[in-house]
């Protein structure tokens, strides 16, 4: 599996089909409906992983302003953090873009 | 030697930073703890992090304001974290200098302190938030309180042997010997 991470709006979904047509895209959106509808995290987390063992997910890095002050928002961000350790551990390849420049990190 | 370790919420920042201490090789490890345990999710949050530390012979040195007033103690490696809690406290909590003890000069008095223990020890790593891609929607108080950051950041930087930012996990060295790209 590919991780492509960055801000929103960075061009990631552009260079995430650049790497495979099989791309699981804006993965912190389903997160955010995951926790909004109560579903075990790991266990979508982990269907994820399978479906796209052999393409690509993107996530936004969504941790980098000043903590929230509504608690739901402060532990979204937190967990799409988290997932997104877990799943760069996991990926063969992480790239990270800004502004739609990719940096290989891993 | 003086570590400057930085990312956002979830980033793998603390787990790196502890990394860094125990391959340091020290046998002292201290853990210098900023956080004030407010409400039941600042207990969570502590607990987490206490969590992470067991079983590595972490000591904690509690310091939630006044981090230039340590005294000196036996040498080794030592995890600072976080500033951006430690400069909180020092604004808002009421043992802290509030507003009018953050002038120019404190951000100054801060890195300072970084410095000297880093003189005083073998390692030194701080730990700091990167909260600034997230907008400028937030009042003239945040404003401030994340500009005096980015200041303390800048000067701590700027006597850092090395500075890491975390991504996922993952170092990516902004300052040191392996600098990316």
């Amino acid at each position: 599996m590919k991780l492509v991470v960055g801000g929103v709006h960075q061009g990631k979904t552009a260079f995430a089909h650049t790497l495979s047509e099989h791309a699981c895209d804006d993965l912190h959106r389903l997160i955010r409906e995951w926790m909004q509808s109560g579903e075990d995290l790991q266990e979508q987390v982990a269907r994820i992983e399978k479906a796209y063992a052999d393409g690509v997910i993107t996530v936004a890095e969504v941790g980098c302003g000043l903590v929230p002050m509504d608690a739901f928002e402060r532990e979204y961000r937190e967990t799409v953090g988290r997932i997104s350790c877990g799943l760069a551990a996991q990926a063969a390849e992480v790239y990270r873009i800004t502004c739609g420049i990719a940096v290989r990190i891993k | 030697m003086l570590i400057y370790v930085y990312g956002g919420s979830g980033s793998g920042k603390s787990a790196y930073a502890e990394q860094r201490i125990i391959a340091s090789g020290e046998k002292k490890r201290y853990y210098v703890a900023t956080m004030e345990p407010f409400g039941e999710e600042g207990r969570r949050r502590i607990a987490r992090h206490r969590a992470l530390r067991e079983g590595k012979g972490f000591q904690t040195i509690e310091c939630p304001v006044c981090l230039e007033q340590l005294e000196p103690w036996e040498r080794g490696a030592v995890l600072i974290e976080d500033l951006s809690n430690l400069l909180a406290n020092e604004i808002w909590s009421d043992q802290g200098r509030g507003w009018d003890g953050c002038d120019g000069a404190f951000a100054e008095t801060v890195a300072d302190a970084c410095k000297r223990l880093a003189g005083q020890h073998a390692l030194v790593v701080v730990v700091g938030n990167d909260v600034y891609r997230d907008g400028d929607a937030c009042s003239p108080e945040m404003e401030r309180y994340i500009s005096l950051l980015a200041e303390c950041e800048r000067r701590i930087v700027a006597y850092a042997d090395e500075v890491v930012e975390v991504v996922c996990g993952i170092p990516l060295i902004q300052k040191g010997k392996q600098v990316n790209g």
